[in-house]
């Protein structure tokens, strides 16, 4: 065995649409849906979440391959009558607006702007049409596409006396014609926004389209000349909103790019559904629709999908979809590399590769290693039977020692008797010890100076976090170990042994330094993502691992009340990104307390675990602070001695303020 | 080869041109090598528009003040004392905001311009030299490159998306034959381009000699494309390693990798700046061919590191290790795509 089967993490991302056939795991699709359905939808997830491969199913292209390979494609046959098209806002020269100053008010501006993206739009109706009509006959049943020359000539003509485009395509003869004037207007955008052109183009100011009204009236055509059958459904998806949010010109007053395609949602179009991918911290609390003082409204104007909480481990693990979807794709990323195996046998596979793990007790015996009783910190005080018994005890089973001395410390040593151990009373209170065994075995690694051990299936699964690229690293780094230790196993018993814990626990390790690493390489604050990431984690370790009651084993998270929270809209907005990009997981809760405040709480994202040696189950109680300690807490991150999370305005750094900015 | 190109060390350009009246375009930076080329101009100085490019969000604002101010007090001993000649401006400024700046200059006369990029971002130098090599009131252009004596562990931060350059965006195709790609530090955001765009050949540049530290993060850099692409049905990358100073070496790989254009390409320069500073002429000259246009890609870090770079470095011979090279000579533009074709 030489190469690493999961060498390939973003395979998802980037395969062509024939290896997308082999790859694809159809598993989360019958948990979105409502991608599939007429209607918007607003998509989001963090990279590893599925959500581009959900959506590269409303390719052209891709389902094009399905049918070449003969493979079903993964959407339901009652849902299977659309055509999908759209734009990638970051690539598609939308976010070029921001380059240059348009002349004219930011109302006309908006407008331009969603003129762009329609013509954009309608450009890649165009093109997904074309890609279905290219492959022939088969697909106008299942698809509902189909165009002849009179169809198409009719379109053409329709088209260019339709009053949508102000007279801007009048002067076409057919539709290469019509197309290519369209080109010509996006050209023209490109053009002014990187100064090809000094000014800005008069004919298109004179003929601009309202955000969303050419496409729908295309697809009205369409239907009307039965190019597209009736019961068809659009689905247009405009994927990197959030990148909206960061166009500026530096105008007094700025253009609300957002709230232009909200336009396009707000008319809850029968002819068109959205299918618009964001960063929920992008999308929450915006909603304002161009031209109106209303915001969108989930359930009438939009739905909802949240990939990554679908995908999250919630209080019952019989409902998580995330270990079946693991499987799966782990199943297919094997074939893909050349091995044969059959979907289901993922679950089973997963088991055999990784095992169950090592089993607490054994874990702290691993730690404590020849000199067991440093894994327990006996008090001088305590009666010495007490003393001599907790050493013995220690020296056969150091998990039960600690907890042991945590018991005491808790609870005091009256009562207990060391001549009577049958029943130890931190053994038989079922809860009270599952809640702390994490947290014993962090500190007894901790005394005894070793770095703790992450292994078996259950940890894989738990540490991946409900991300399928997270998991797919694991496995790339337990892999990479296997190799690098070179373990002999043929390509035919690869998959047939277990992969001894120790070599897996050194995969975790690096999987963990990889994922901690890559936080700065992200998009948006990732600096400060990653600072303030380190300092918290390794502040709530220290402050874990010194707990020696094992009183607050649930203090790997913090939680912090909605209502104190809503004061600082600044910082709630930067825990959303931390949410958002997956370096920090945000929960809704109950509290514990009288006031029955609504509180979120927020652990790291599992994989971060194990650098910073804290445990990734989430037990009992967070750690309640106030918003305001969580500001100090960024302040301390960045090194910063005053208000981190001041306005703009107070940023701004004139060193030469007699000349303004 | 077909034009000569000259470059080589400030000194050595300078005494080779027969102009005597120099006006810069540079930053008043936190790095120290941002005054050096203001410094080795002397008497043929005889104006300057100096920016001071502020990020939207930096860690230490009040140390960045301090650094400024203490630069700017640098430059007036030089000579630099007009506060005209000094401009707050933002890093994220519009094409508009840069074309205001530069025209301020060009408005006083100066027709002999040394554009000072060593630590100038890439947003602003890419479209300063596209100002300025259309036009005509400028008759000959430097740029001046000066190697600091070290670099900070972490460079800059805050990457933004993935996108095409202010002044620097193709025709709108999806479809390129290759993408060149000048080996860097990080490969920022270049996997979702990679995703975006349908290309037959990834092509690196690599910059040679490396020389530590930057020798182990360019490998790796290297790898990890290597990693990204190895599942795709596109060729393996292949590597041309290239003096990373040799701007006209570079700029004549690039016609030969694109035989002059004809193959369309897209660019992203991760590189050192003179291997940037080659992308960006390469690309001008396509545009003025009228040949596919060449798309830069690049993603922009929102936040510079207050110690990206310190001091700056001496020759063999103990003087600023300040590059030139000559972009306008006497109103003819050096980099044209060769003629034969």
């Amino acid at each position: 065995m030489s190469s690493n089967p999961f060498f390939e993490l973003y395979v998802g991302d980037r395969i062509s649409s024939e290896e997308f056939v082999t790859v694809f795991s159809p598993f989360l699709v019958k948990h979105a849906e409502a991608l599939f359905v007429p209607g918007n939808v607003v998509v989001t997830g963090m990279q590893g979440s599925g959500k581009s491969m959900l959506l590269s199913l409303l390719k052209p292209s891709v389902r094009v391959q399905y049918a070449k390979a003969r493979e079903p494609f993964p959407v339901p046959p009652r849902l299977r009558r659309f055509i999908g098209a759209g734009v990638n806002l970051a690539h598609s020269n939308a976010v070029d607006f921001g380059y240059r100053k348009i002349p004219g008010d930011p109302a006309e501006v908006s407008i331009l702007f969603g003129d762009f993206l329609n013509y954009a739009i309608c450009l890649d109706v165009f093109e997904s049409v074309q890609t279905f009509l290219k492959e022939g006959p088969q697909f106008a049943d299942e698809t509902g596409v189909r165009m002849d020359p009179e169809q198409r000539i009719e379109l053409a003509r329709s088209l260019s006396r339709d009053e949508v485009w102000s007279g801007y395509l009048e002067s076409c003869n057919g539709l290469d014609e019509v197309i290519s004037r369209m080109r010509d207007r996006i050209s023209s955008y490109r053009r002014y926004l990187h100064m090809n052109d000094k000014e800005f183009d008069g004919s298109i100011r004179a003929t601009k389209t309202a955000m969303g009204t050419p496409v729908s009236r295309l697809v009205e055509l369409m239907k009307r000349l039965e190019i597209l059958q009736e019961n068809v459904n659009v689905f247009i998806h405009i994927d990197q909103y959030e990148e909206l949010a960061n166009l500026s010109t530096g105008s007094a007053a700025e253009t609300d790019y957002r709230a232009v395609i909200n336009r396009a949602l707000a008319t809850r179009d029968p002819l068109v559904s959205y299918r618009i991918g964001s960063r929920g911290y992008s999308w929450n609390g915006h909603g304002y629709v161009l031209g109106s003082g209303a915001k969108l409204e989930e359930e009438r104007d939009y739905k909802f999908v949240n990939l990554d909480e679908k995908l999250r481990r919630n209080e019952n693990v019989r409902t998580w979809i995330f270990p079946g979807f693991a499987a799966d794709v782990f199943a297919r990323r094997l074939n893909h590399s050349g091995f044969d195996i059959s979907g289901k046998a993922g679950a089973t596979l997963l088991g055999k590769l990784f095992g169950e793990g090592i089993s607490s007790t054994e874990k702290a015996r691993i730690y404590a290693g020849k000199n067991r009783q440093k894994a327990v910190r006996i008090e001088p005080s305590w009666p010495e039977p007490i003393r001599i018994w907790l050493t013995w005890l220690a020296d056969s089973d150091p998990l039960s020692a600690r907890l042991g001395e945590a018991w005491f410390l808790q609870k005091g040593v009256q009562g207990f008797d060391p001549s009577s151990t049958e029943q130890l009373p931190w053994e038989t209170k079922q809860w009270w010890k599952k809640e702390r065994i994490d947290v014993a075995l962090a500190q007894i690694a901790s005394r005894c100076q070793q770095r703790p051990l992450w292994s078996g299936e259950d940890d894989i699964i738990q540490l991946s976090g409900g991300n399928i690229l997270t998991f797919l690293s694991l496995c790339q780094f337990v892999w990479d170990a296997l190799l690098q230790v070179g373990e002999p196993r043929s390509e035919r018993d690869a998959l047939q042994r277990k992969v001894e814990d120790e070599i897996q626990a050194i995969g975790v390790m690096r999987a963990s330094d990889h994922w901690l690493k890559k936080v700065s390489q992200e998009t948006g604050r990732s600096g400060d993502r990653l600072r303030f990431v380190k300092t918290v984690g390794e502040m709530l370790s220290r402050d874990l691992l010194q707990d020696r009651k094992l009183s607050n084993p649930g203090h790997s998270g913090f939680s912090v009340a909605e209502e104190d929270l809503d004061q600082f809209p600044k910082l709630q907005l930067f825990l959303q990104e931390l949410s958002d990009y997956g370096n920090l997981v945000q929960l809704s809760h109950t509290t514990k307390e009288k006031d029955r405040r609504s509180r979120q709480k927020w652990y790291l994202n599992p994989i971060f675990c194990p650098q910073f040696r804290l445990p990734f189950k989430r037990h009992k109680e967070p750690r309640y602070v106030r918003a305001s300690d969580v500001n100090l807490w960024l302040l301390r991150a960045l090194g910063k001695t005053s208000d981190p999370l001041t306005t703009d305005s107070e940023r701004e750094l004139p060193l030469f303020p007699h000349l303004g900015r | 080869m077909d034009a000569l190109r000259p470059w080589g060390s400030l000194d050595w350009v300078l005494s080779h041109i027969d102009v005597s009246d120099w006006a810069v375009l540079g930053t008043v930076s936190v790095e120290d090598r941002s005054i050096a080329t203001v410094s080795a101009m002397g008497a043929a100085l005889t104006s300057a528009r100096l920016f001071a490019i502020h990020d939207p969000d930096p860690l230490d604002p009040q140390e960045v003040l301090k650094k400024l101010t203490e630069r700017k007090r640098e430059f007036a001993q030089l000579g630099i004392k007009d506060d005209n000649s000094y401009v707050d401006t933002a890093l994220m400024a519009t094409l508009d905001d840069i074309n205001t700046e530069v025209d301020a200059l060009l408005k006083t006369g100066a027709a002999n311009i040394v554009l000072d990029i060593s630590a100038m971002p890439k947003r602003w130098f890419f479209a300063i030299l596209k100002i300025l090599s259309g036009d005509d009131r400028v008759k000959n252009l430097l740029v001046t490159y000066a190697s600091p004596q070290s670099y900070g562990t972490v460079l800059a931060e805050n990457p933004g998306p993935m996108v095409m350059l202010p002044g620097f965006a193709g025709d709108g195709a999806q479809d390129y034959h290759s993408i060149i790609i000048g080996i860097g530090f990080e490969p920022l955001g270049i996997a979702n381009l990679l995703k975006e765009l349908r290309l037959k050949r990834i092509r690196l540049l690599f910059p040679f000699p490396p020389g530590p530290p930057g020798y182990n993060r360019n490998w790796m850099f290297v790898k990890s494309i290597e990693d990204m692409t190895r599942t795709q049905s596109i060729e393996p990358p292949d590597r041309q390693s290239i003096h990373m100073f040799d701007c006209p070496h570079i700029f004549d790989a690039l016609c030969e990798m694109t035989n002059s254009g004809k193959l369309g390409s897209v660019l992203a320069p991760y590189g050192p700046k003179s291997m940037s500073l080659a992308m960006c002429l390469f690309s001008l000259a396509i545009a003025q061919a009228r040949r596919p246009l060449v798309p830069i890609y690049y993603s922009q870090p929102t936040r510079y590191s207050i110690d990206y770079s310190t001091g700056i470095r001496r020759d063999t011979a103990e003087r600023p290790d300040i590059k030139a090279y000559i972009i306008k000579l006497f109103g003819n533009g050096l980099y044209q795509l060769p003629k034969s074709n």
